[in-house]
């Protein structure tokens, strides 16, 4: 990895320039993944007159962005590692072994050998506006500002071959190819993001009295426009061009809009620099909502209120340990109309190919494919904003001069939450609907203690931090739960609970599963394939229906994490510094399932087992943290949604030491530098969790795809001319 | 100075006056269902996105009626999935089995789609002529009660919508009676029969779409569902009087590409049909039929024993009651459907296993007599027009017991139970990008229930013979004669398996006979272990199943497996847990 930047600020009385240059180059874990970008900014200002600046941005960052094209780094990385001990891997160049996965895959090929995806960001900021002070007190401000991004992707699928070894030979022997069907694909998008803001802030001050009033209004515009076209049957693994292509061939395009406004004023009061009032109202409209129905609009307004208790003489000598305590108290309200989806409100006719034929709309007659159109979104026009209740308490204080704390409570209501509603199938399997589902409540409070001192040549600089919030749902409009893949949001549970069966241990014996509660329906059969055997998870019968299905399921917990905390320590001892940064968290759950709960667990044939696997069910081994072994596939009901795969996901991680050397100005003089600072650094040095080895308990993944933890050393210097 | 202050008072009034137009963003890309459908070619697009709804398969390219076939007694699948999980009854069938699942989301993506194009293309109804709206308007009805048909024939009762629901309505939806959602579909159907009259739409206007013969097929298969003989003998002798339909001379002809285009007789009504212009989708049914002694890929859909022994000899008796019948030799003197459906060991097969040639034994065309009993393979050398044992052979059934190892560990199966399918191998392509059309409904099948519901009504005449008999005769089999309706409904029963085996009807034969469990009960079992002992004739009850219990230990044993489909619960699928969570009303079937 490399990562350089260069600053520069240019000032004069008329004019004043700040530029910078950022490099950086990353590699990524495996072949084919890396990422690059290089970083323009320059920010002039013009001073016109005492009472006119004209202020311009202008910023341009372009960005490469490289992976393999046949399989994510993730994908690739949990099927490296589930590949069994007897797959294939590499015989030589250019030589993959069959790894007993689908059609040849290989994951050393899908790394190195079948070409990759290239995307390039391309982003332009301008923005111009100025700032003018007609009169003493009034602020007027406004700029016009525009974004463009045009990023392009280009995916490179060529072929690798496979190899199997020919014993009788003792060579190898060509199988196959992956994945079979070499294909060029790009597309081209253009992102604009225009907005206009004005704005105009009163500022007076009379005696002690201070009042600032502010009014604007903003309005944004974000199009998107793109088109893509790719080909199949390229013969040349080195000629990734469209032209070339002799199979299949396809496009297509789209573009779509959102348009955001808003009004807004304020009032500032302050009396003597010690209390302090603030009124606040916005007025806020979204194209994402029918006008037809009159729901773009939303109007939303908070007060809140502040006290700097410490100016207050009579307190001065009954907290004299206290030197700056402030109290402040808010209550307001927001809104969110932020769904991803720009056209909610109503049904649109989509066309869409065969390779999905979940939601395809094209059939084929008479010797052609034709092009149908279905409506492929269920749409909800009563769509409106979601509100948000929040009101909060907090105290800053400075403690025995050198503790500062900062400590909030706050209960935040959503109301008409905006969620995603899971219909029955019997829907006709359209896109789910967004809703104004209920009601919401997130409780909470945050606490961060600062101490910071100096001992002679040793400076001690130790902030701790400590927040938690928990969320429930109040209410549901339509009375039935939200459901999920497994999860479930109910009223009076936290959002998107996981929801299953609860576990009861493993039967023992053929005994304990002959008294047991019938499990899904099949009482105890000899047969060794059919129903429940010893060391098979036993469920709970939470209904006390004497047997074991559906509705056996309760809700077991929740992924939102509990008690987050972090500590940050900076250490400095002339011109040596260190900085050390640790955070945690003390509370949640992980639903485990896939290559974390099923030993030999692949999506598609031969996988392995971990080592964790290896503490199965056996007869003498009763407490197991995993059932009977059983083949890839068989697992009966063992691998349900239940309490036995929800893992405790609390941590506690060293993120980053670093170790810094500033070197003494008088060795620097000479060169006309004024400031060179070396560094060493360390990233996730450390971490404490009950996660299975190689899982990290940051990652809600249940099926261990995701990117590996890097521990990562970095050495570097600063230099300021 | 002021310059600068006019340009933002005026931008800033701009803003002001322009917010109602500046938030009005309707998409650029797609039409909005209040405007769309308004003319004929938008409600022609709109119909094809609901054919479009209509192509149902498992994992994007088995055809789901042939996965379904699968799970009853006529077939086998490899362990393991979906349909060889619910086969396997008590052993296997869990609440939570995905094909039912997949079955249930597909219909309801078809009828959901159907009803949008019914009630949407109300937009432009003043702007299309009468007979051409009406035409469209049949099409998406036929389409939406193939939907309700397959619906009420897997789950019973079942949400029942004729427009697009609300979030409300479908989160709130109880199951509708089968008797009500039968009888709206007479109607619908009857409406569609008269509307493809008046537009004058031909018998068969293009493959792959629906007309009038159609309509009155599916009316009498939801009747035969609801066990309505009556309306089912009258919607199918409308067809028949109608002459527009005949049997294909040539049975081979329906299952490949030339003969499907050409559909001598017109026999072929209705058909999934798989493009030829894009690669994806294809149909795999001959991928997954071919054995591996001739491709080494991974055939994992069989024919089962019970399928085989339905095959008549050629002089139209059971093997049971054969003098011809030779259990040493149980692929002479049958039926001819029996070849033309399957492949038993001795059987020379043609498969088309190879896009370039690869001399010697494969000339694009690849002929290998089907081998189980050793490990070579007989090949035809295509060099010197001799017949070539060639070593290694995955199909052998003693490689297990010879320590050759993947035969079971890849499939535990090894080649079902000795037999592979013929139907549907469409030696004019490809295999393994093969476009062959997956049939959907044939005039075989109209015939077959016409005189079945004769049979049951009682009304037993020369029409009822006349139909079973035409089938019969294209295949070589002798006529039958007026019979007790006893002795023509087994034979009618013998008849649907043999004609139609691999085609997808025979849940709804087997739940309609009430034999799904007696049928689907039993140790599975194949051909002979050892060709020089042949198994024991098997022993028939009154509705032809065969009972192995003599011959058990002399034949091939399908991993020991077991079907038990004696709860009665099996009579009809459970409704996915799914639906249930999302919707506390709607109730489970009994038992599940």
């Amino acid at each position: 990895m490399q990562n350089h930047n260069v600053q520069l600020n240019a000032g004069g009385e008329k004019m004043n320039l700040f530029g910078s240059f950022t490099y950086l180059n990353q590699q990524g874990l495996i072949q084919n993944s890396a990422f690059q970008k290089y970083d323009l900014r320059l920010n002039p200002e013009f001073k016109v007159s005492d009472k006119l600046k004209l202020i311009g941005v202008l910023a341009y960052t372009n960005t490469i962005t490289t992976n393999p094209s046949t399989g994510s780094a993730e994908f690739i990385i949990r099927q490296a590692i589930g590949l069994p001990a007897i797959g294939g891997g590499k015989f030589g160049p250019g030589m993959y072994g069959n790894a007993g996965q689908s059609n040849n895959r290989n994951p050393i090929a899908m790394a190195e050998a079948t070409g990759n995806s290239v995307s390039k960001g391309n982003t332009l900021l301008t923005r111009f506006g100025f700032n003018l002070r007609p009169i003493d007190g009034l602020e007027v401000e406004g700029y016009w500002g525009r974004q463009t991004t045009n990023p392009t992707t280009k995916t490179w699928v060529t072929n690798a071959d496979i190899y199997t070894p020919n014993l009788t030979t003792s060579s190898y022997t060509l199988v196959g190819t992956w994945p079979g069907t070499t294909s060029l694909s790009e597309s081209y998008t253009n992102n604009v993001y225009t907005t206009y803001l004005g704005q105009a802030t009163y500022t007076k001050r009379f005696g002690a009295h201070t009042v600032k009033a502010l009014v604007g209004g903003q309005s944004e515009l974000f199009t998107n426009y793109f088109f893509g076209a790719s080909r199949q049957g390229f013969v040349n693994p080195n000629q990734p061009y469209l032209n070339l292509g002799s199979g299949t061939r396809d496009n297509n395009a789209g573009a779509s809009e959102l348009a955001l406004a808003g009004f807004f004023a304020r009032i500032n009061y302050s009396y003597d620099d010690k209390y302090f009032v603030e009124l606040n109202g916005r007025r806020d409209g979204t194209s994402r909502f029918s006008q037809a129905r009159n729901k773009q609009w939303g109007n939303f307004g908070a007060v809140s209120a502040g006290w700097i208790f410490t100016k207050e003489n009579f307190l001065k000598t009954i907290l004299p340990y206290v030197s700056y305590g402030k109290l402040r108290a808010s209550i307001g309200g927001n809104g969110n109309q932020n769904i991803g989806n720009n056209y909610a409100y109503d049904a649109f006719y989509s066309q869409s190919n065969y390779s999905n034929p979940i939601n395809g709309t094209n059939a084929y007659f008479g010797g052609t494919t034709n092009l149908g159109l279905a409506l492929l979104q269920f749409a909800n026009p009563e769509l409106s904003w979601e509100t948000s209740k929040q009101w909060n308490i907090g105290l800053d204080v400075q403690v025995f001069k050198h503790f500062t704390v900062s400590a909030d409570y706050y209960v935040k209501t959503l109301k008409n939450m905006l969620l995603q509603r899971t219909l029955p199938q019997s829907a006709g399997g359209l896109t789910n609907p967004f809703v104004n589902a209920g009601n919401m409540e997130n409780k909470g409070w945050e606490l961060s203690v600062n101490y910071k001192n100096q001992f002679g040549k040793l400076g001690v600089d130790v902030t701790g931090m400590i927040s938690d919030v928990k969320n429930k749902v109040l209410n549901l409009v339509e009375g039935t739960p939200f459901i999920g893949d497994g999860i479930r949001t109910a009223p009076g549970e936290a959002l998107g609970s996981y929801f299953g069966y609860v576990s009861a241990g493993y039967f023992s014996d053929s005994n304990d599963v002959k008294n047991s509660p019938v499990q899904f329906g099949q009482a105890w059969n000899a047969s060794p394939t059919v129903g429940s055997k010893p060391g098979d998870v036993k469920y709970a019968d939470t209904n006390g229906d004497g047997k074991i299905d559906a509705n056996d399921r309760v809700f077991i917990g929740n992924s939102f994490p509990r008690y987050e905390y972090s500590i940050n320590i900076n250490l400095t001892y002339g011109n040596w510094d260190m900085n050390i940064f640790g955070q945690g968290v003390g509370q949640r759950n992980n639903y485990l399932s896939g290559t974390g709960a099923v030993p030999f667990n692949s999506a598609d044939f031969a996988a392995s087992l971990l080592d964790i696997h290896k503490d199965y069910w056996r007869p003498d081994n009763q407490n197991a943290t995993f059932p009977r072994l059983l083949p890839s596939g068989s697992g009966g009901n063992n691998f349900l949604l239940a309490s036995q795969w929800i893992r405790s996901a609390a941590y506690f991680r060293i993120k980053n030491i670093s170790v810094g050397y500033t070197v003494p100005k008088q060795w620097l003089n000479k060169a006309k530098i004024s400031n060179i600072r070396i560094y060493v650094s360390a990233s996730n040095l450390l971490t404490l969790s009950k996660a299975w080895k190689g899982f990290d308990p940051e990652i809600n993944s249940a099926n261990a795809e995701f990117y590996p933890l890097m521990r990562t050393y970095t050495a570097g210097v600063n230099v300021t001319f | 100075m002021k310059k600068y202050t006019i340009i933002l008072l005026s931008s800033a009034a701009l803003a002001l006056g322009a917010c109602q137009k500046f938030l009005d963003r309707k998409p650029l890309d797609a039409s909005s269902s209040s405007t769309f459908l308004s003319n004929q070619a938008e409600m022609e697009q709109g119909l094809i996105g609901v054919y479009a709804a209509g192509m149902w398969s498992i994992a994007n390219n088995t055809p789901m009626h042939y996965a379904i076939e699968s799970s009853t007694d006529l077939a086998l699948r490899r362990p393991g999935n979906a349909d060889d999980q619910i086969a396997l009854g008590d052993a296997g069938f869990l609440f939570n089995n995905s094909l039912p699942i997949s079955a249930w989301n597909a219909a309801y993506r078809l009828v959901q789609r159907a009803n949008q194009q019914i009630v949407g293309m109300e937009n432009g109804k003043a702007a299309v002529n009468a007979a051409v709206y009406n035409r469209i308007k049949a099409e998406a009805l036929v389409l939406r009660a193939w939907g309700y048909y397959h619906l009420m024939g897997w789950f019973g009762d079942v949400p029942y919508y004729r427009a697009m629901p609300g979030v409300t309505e479908v989160l709130g939806a109880s199951r509708t009676p089968v008797a009500t959602i039968a009888a709206d579909m007479y109607k619908d159907l009857d409406e569609a029969a008269a509307a493809f009259d008046a537009a004058g739409t031909p018998a068969v206007q293009t493959l792959g779409r629906v007309n009038k013969g159609v309509a009155l097929g599916l009316k009498a298969k939801i009747a035969m569902l609801i066990k309505d003989y009556r309306t089912a003998a009258t919607a199918s002798k409308a067809i028949i009087d109608g002459g527009q339909y005949a049997l294909n001379p040539s049975f081979p002809a329906l299952f490949n590409s030339p003969g499907q285009t050409a559909n001598a007789g017109k026999e072929i009504m209705f058909i999934q049909m798989y493009p030829t212009d894009v690669n994806e989708p294809q149909n795999w049914m001959t991928v997954i039929g071919v054995p591996r002694q001739v491709t080494n890929s991974q055939s994992s859909h069989f024919p089962s024993q019970q399928l085989v022994d339905q095959f008549e000899d050629r002089l139209g008796n059971r093997i049971d009651a054969s003098l011809t019948y030779d259990p040493a030799n149980p692929r002479l003197n049958r039926d001819r459907r029996l070849f033309w459906t399957l492949y038993m060991p001795g059987d020379t097969m043609v498969h088309y296993a190879s896009k370039t040639a690869i001399l010697p034994y494969n000339n694009l065309r690849e002929r290998t007599v089907f081998n189980i009993y050793s490990n070579i393979r007989r090949k035809f050398n295509w060099n010197t027009g001799a017949w070539d044992n060639v070593t290694g052979n995955n199909d052998w059934i003693g490689a297990q017991a010879a320590g050759i190892q993947w035969q079971v560990s890849a499939t535990g199966s090894i080649g079902g139970v000795g037999y592979v399918w013929n139907k549907y191998n469409d030696t004019t392509q490809y295999t393994f990008e093969s476009k062959v059309g997956f049939i959907l409904m044939r005039y075989a099948d109209i015939l077959l229930t016409y005189a079945e519901a004769k049979i049951e009504l009682n009304e037993i005449d020369g029409t009822v013979t006349g139909a079973i008999n035409a089938v019969r005769a294209r295949a070589g089999q002798p006529a039958t004669l007026l019979g007790s309706q006893t002795a023509l409904r087994t034979l009618l029963r013998r008849e649907r398996a043999v004609e139609l085996a691999g085609e997808g009807h025979r849940l709804f034969d087997l739940r309609r006979w009430d034999i799904y469990s007696k049928a689907n009960s039993f140790n599975v079992v194949g051909a002979a272990l050892d060709p020089a002992v042949p198994p024991a004739i098997p022993t028939f009850d009154a509705d032809n199943i065969p009972d192995y219990s003599a011959s058990i230990n002399q034949r091939i044993r399908f991993r020991a497996q077991i079907r038990t489909n004696t709860n009665v619960k099996y009579k009809l699928w459970p409704i996915p847990q799914s639906e249930i969570d999302n919707n506390p009303k709607l109730t489970q079937n009994t038992g599940w």
